[in-house]
């Protein structure tokens, strides 16, 4: 308690937070997320700039020529993979191309375990359990000639997209093209790392673990043989045809994070130099870039965005970069039928030019933004300019929290309907939590009448709750696994089970109102006030760490817990407050979302049944990816949601279903203390 | 040991003419007292570059300009302190490793032969600068690195850089303000270290750089008002950077057409650049200049004043690639000839004619297969029209 802060003011300040609390709330809450939305709207978003000098972006002539190399490997690469179907990936073939260009080439084979039960492995006895996976990735560097292998900057491209069995060959013969093309000039700074990757994020994974002599107990590698320096920044390509007719351009990352804008700048100021198209999202700019149609299209833009990064699943390979600090980007080349298409010598030139801007670099990417939102690829929001309205949005579950700290110890405004329903000529003794609580008595009472729990508000009540919501909690954090293990044993599928664990939790713990009532704890109308206040009070902590870390995660769970958890109270309406908990739970805020992404992506509609049936494997899938990419990949987004979002939830929920017991009414008579 | 040489054999050339011309007027006196006209006996030039960093190339490139302008009007090396904070030539980005470009054409490296840096990279320090100019140096330092000027001197201090109201930054670290600056040249004052100076600043808000000097007989020029930014002039896509200010290529473009023996005053070099080219307005201070600018020459300060004893004798001069003996009229008229084939310096900016000629003649190469294919159309025509 600063000795600086005047008493008076804070009482007024929490007299008036009481009396228009309900206003002050809808208020906040409304300015809030119309603020929020606004800032897709041009006039309040800013214009994209150069924070870092030393990029010089597009200063050099491109002098890329070696478009034919790209074609020639690229159509080889296709030859091979159509002979071997879909065998591993040709390793001896990749390193001949990348040693015929002179460069430094390596491979790392790795195994990945992934902690789910293979039904194949399984019935041998003996064997590993789990499902493995065997990689190859190829790596060749192309030392700077004229200075020490201090740092480098990586071109990656997966060898191919495993869930969609997409072969990313052109990538390849681009990336070959560019090599043979970059080892000819003297002027690097930097050494250049081309990268191939097999299995995806898995194989970028196992390369950067080893690369930093960073360990992971379910992936084991081969060490590399061949280093170079402090990887600054990456560039992964992902090319769906030789053609292409825009770049689309991702940047989130593992856990929601980004790179750098000025990395972003950079890729998109190049392909507009080069003509090329760049979309976000596979949205386009609005053009014209003002009015109302405009505005829609920004907003979809950076929903998707946002819809994105609340996964914290990186959505290419660059996103595990970003975890060790390397700025990167993946650039897909997109091939939109009816569009005009550009080839392998535009690309050429657009990477060409990226690397000899990332060559100029001094330091580290460190000037612009890390924190941004983008409603289209030249306008960003920054951090400074989008917490502000998540700020009142946590405002209302602030003022709401205050407001019930306060009301603590005020008669129930709205009693008890009902039998219950006891008019408490009430009297207390007003111990606060800080002991600085008057004592006042009913003037006209003498009948004292005693709640079986202290009349406070029982602050020991808090602990058993809390505790209850936070095991399920818990349980749900290691549920998948263990069931797995479990359906092992009766034979289930292993994705099916792991489905199973992480959603049979929720479900298990939507009775657990009907235990706490059972165990007769707390109960009065000042006790319901505390645990609210507590559940808020925790709810804004969640969100507000939540939003530090990833923004998007906190503010999409933020708009629809914030007004719900707001308003449920026990009593009146419990019915419409269930459906209305169960709409922003976990589970029904992963649907809700996944509902709003379909919406905004999928161009044609087939009727109720097909799209919930759609609706319902993606949910799947992403349940089923939440949780793999967290033992995998390390994302937290199921660990958080399951450790404190869901527990916090679930107090929410045993409030709207706690009863209030009848206050036991002591008939002693007792002398006014006055 | 060639650069000596061949600046020994300069001197003698410069003394032969200036022999030879004296001997032809009839009043010796009164055309060497045109030498000593505006009170100065010595040159001397300290430019400084103060930014490091390879997206900083156009300013080692304004400095090493200037000084190869300085330098072809006649200040010798060991009257230059070249200061560069950072080595462009050797930066592994440098696609023409070994060389520094003030043009796009890179018709002329003006990091080419005998190039004297005197000081570089991390030397360049606000403490060594301000040592330099008031001469309070360590005694272990040589004669090449101080500025070692008298009351006789004139002093054309040029800087380049990234600044701001009121200061210059140095490398990334530090930077100078216009106070220490006005300080330092109060300094050379009282300790007569200078006679004039010619104070030349191409950064952002340069006038800002000269507003609080005291101190007499100073001319300050700056590339931009307070409040403007200094702009540079074109990109070198080839290397990929921007290879020159705005302020400093008009002003090699003037010095371009300034020889030891121009006529061209201050009032001249002070309209090197105007707005419309510039985009900044450069501004002038005078006010504590004596001498009226339409009348100092431009070469009081660019070039150098010698020090010249007349003698009556006939001297016999030796050349030094023959070493043969020549004097006078006994030189064979052949020889004399070659002996008189004008030495000069490449031009700073690309000669016209010959860049036209470059572009206009075409160049023809046939590849081998389109000779014979030519060859085999041309058979097959001919023997065709035969039939």
């Amino acid at each position: 308690m600063g000795l600086l802060s005047d008493p008076k003011s804070r009482e007024r300040f929490s007299r008036i937070a009481a009396k228009y609390n309900s206003p002050l709330c809808v208020l906040a809450y409304v300015v809030g997320v119309v603020w929020f939305l606004a800032l897709a709207y041009k006039p309040f978003n800013h214009r994209t700039y150069f924070s870092e000098n030393a990029l010089l972006p597009g200063l050099v002539e491109g002098k890329f020529r070696t478009e034919n190399v790209a074609t020639r490997i690229s159509q080889a690469m296709k030859d091979i993979k159509d002979v071997n179907k879909d065998g591993p990936m040709p390793v001896a073939w990749i390193v001949n191309q990348f040693r015929g260009l002179g460069l430094d080439t390596y491979t790392q084979e790795y195994i990945q375990t992934i902690p789910v039960p293979s039904a194949r492995q399984s019935e041998e006895q003996g064997k590993e359990m789990f499902v493995q996976l065997n990689g190859t990735n190829v790596y060749a560097i192309l030392r700077a000639p004229r200075t020490a292998s201090t740092e480098a900057i990586v071109l990656s491209a997966p060898y191919k997209h495993y869930l969609n069995m997409d072969h990313n060959n052109h990538a390849f013969g681009l990336m070959i093209a560019l090599a043979s093309h970059f080892r000819k000039s003297s002027y690097w700074s930097k050494d250049i790392i081309f990268l191939l990757v097999d299995y995806d994020e898995i194989g970028m994974e196992a390369w950067l673990q080893e690369y930093h002599y960073t360990k992971s107990p379910l992936l084991k590698s081969s060490p590399l043989h061949g280093r170079s320096g402090s990887i600054q920044a990456a560039i992964n390509l992902e090319l769906h045809s030789d053609q292409v007719s825009h770049f689309n351009v991702k940047l989130e990352g593992l856990n929601g994070l980004l790179p750098n804008l000025d990395l972003v700048n950079l890729v998109v100021q190049l392909c507009g130099r080069e003509r090329i198209t760049v979309k976000l999202h596979q949205q386009r700019d609005p053009f014209p870039s003002e009015g109302w149609p405009a505005f829609q299209q920004n907003l979809k833009t950076m929903s998707l965005m946002m819809l994105h990064q609340a996964t914290g699943m990186p959505n290419g390979l660059h996103g595990l970069f970003l975890r060790y600090h390397i700025e990167a980007v993946t650039l897909e080349g997109v091939l939109e039928p009816g569009r005009s298409s550009t080839g392998f010598y535009r690309m050429g030139r657009v990477l060409e030019g990226v690397f000899r801007s990332l060559n100029n670099l001094l330091e580290r990417f460190h000037q612009s933004f890390f924190f941004y939102l983008l409603p289209a690829s030249d306008r960003y929001v920054s951090i400074g300019m989008y917490m502000p309205p998540f700020g009142l949005i946590l405002l209302v579950t602030a003022l709401k929290a205050i407001a019930l700290y306060i009301s603590i110890g005020t008669p129930d405004p709205d009693p008890w309907d009902g039998a219950e329903n006891v008019v408490i000529e009430h009297i207390q003794s007003r111990k606060t939590g800080d002991g600085q609580g008057d004592n006042t008595d009913s003037k006209r009472g003498v009948t004292k009448i005693r709640t079986q729990n202290y009349s406070d508000g029982d602050v020991w009540s808090l602990v058993p709750v809390v505790s209850c919501c936070q095991v399920a909690g818990f349980i749900a954090s290691i549920s998948p696994m263990v069931m797995t293990g479990l359906g092992h044993l009766f034979g289930t599928r292993p994705y099916q089970a792991l489905i199973t664990g992480a959603t049979g939790m929720f479900f298990a713990s939507l009775f657990m109102p009907k235990c706490i009532t059972r165990n007769r704890l707390a109960c009065t109308v000042n006790t319901l006030r505390l645990w609210k206040c507590a559940a808020l009070v925790l709810q804004a902590i969640i969100l507000a760490a939540t939003a530090a870390a990833n923004f998007s995660l906190g503010m999409l769970l933020a708009v629809t817990m914030v007004p719900v958890c707001a308003m449920v109270r026990p009593g009146k309406l419990r019915f419409l407050q269930a459906v209305l908990m169960l709409l922003v739970s976990p589970l029904g805020l992963l649907i809700i979302y996944t509902g709003l992404y379909l919406l905004l992506t999928e161009t044609e509609y087939h009727g109720v049944v097909p799209s919930a049936m759609h609706l319902c494997t993606i949910v799947y899938y992403n349940i089923l990816s939440g949780v793999i990419h967290g033992y995998v990949l390390g994302t937290w987004q199921y660990t958080l949601l399951a450790l404190a979002v869901f527990p916090n939830w679930l107090f929410f929920w045993c409030i709207v279903f706690k009863k209030r017991d009848v206050p036991v009414v002591e008939n002693k008579e007792e002398k006014k203390t006055s | 040991m060639a650069a000596h040489s061949g600046r020994n054999w300069a001197g003698l050339m410069f003394l032969c003419l200036l022999f030879v011309s004296v001997a032809a007027s009839s009043n010796v006196e009164d055309q060497v007292g045109g030498f000593f006209k505006s009170g100065h006996t010595n040159n001397w030039a300290v430019l400084v570059c103060t930014s490091r960093f390879w997206f900083n190339y156009r300013h080692i490139a304004n400095t090493l300009s200037v000084y190869r302008s300085v330098k072809r009007l006649g200040i010798p090396d060991s009257q230059i302190i070249l200061m560069l904070a950072d080595d462009m030539a050797c930066n592994p980005r440098n696609p023409r490793p070994a060389t520094v470009f003030n043009n796009a054409n890179q018709h002329i490296n003006v990091y080419g032969d005998n190039v004297e840096v005197d000081y570089r990279g991390y030397e360049v320090t606000v403490e060594n600068f301000i040592r330099v100019l008031t001469g309070r140096l360590p005694p272990s330092t040589p004669r090449s690195k101080r500025l070692l000027t008298d009351d006789r001197s004139n002093v054309l201090v040029y800087m380049t850089g990234h600044g701001g109201e009121g200061f210059l930054k140095f490398q990334d670290a530090e930077e100078i303000s216009n106070v220490e600056l006005a300080d330092a040249f109060q300094q050379m004052w009282q300790k007569n270290r200078y006679h004039e100076i010619l104070f030349m600043i191409d950064t952002c808000q340069a006038v800002s750089m000269y507003h609080k000097f005291y101190s007499p007989n100073v001319i300050g020029i700056g590339s931009a008002q307070v409040g403007e930014d200094s702009l540079s002039h074109h990109v070198d896509p080839s290397i990929g950077v921007y290879i020159i200010d705005r302020y400093t290529y008009y002003l090699l473009e003037f010095l371009e057409t300034v020889t030891p023996d121009s006529k061209k005053t201050l009032a001249d070099l002070f309209r090197v650049c105007p707005k419309r080219v510039c985009v900044s307005t450069p501004g002038v201070r005078t006010d504590l200049f004596t001498r009226d600018p339409n009348t100092v020459l431009i070469t009081d300060f660019f070039g150098s004043v010698r020090n010249v004893e007349i003698t009556t004798e006939t001297i016999t001069l030796k050349r030094n690639d023959t070493a043969q003996l020549c004097s006078g009229s006994s030189c064979p008229g052949s020889r004399r000839g070659k002996r008189r084939k004008k030495l000069a310096y490449a031009n700073q900016f690309p000669v016209e004619a010959a860049y036209e000629e470059e572009v206009t003649k075409p160049q023809w190469h046939f590849p081998m297969y389109f000779v014979a294919a030519l060859s085999v159309f041309f058979i097959t025509v001919v023997s065709a029209f035969r039939i």
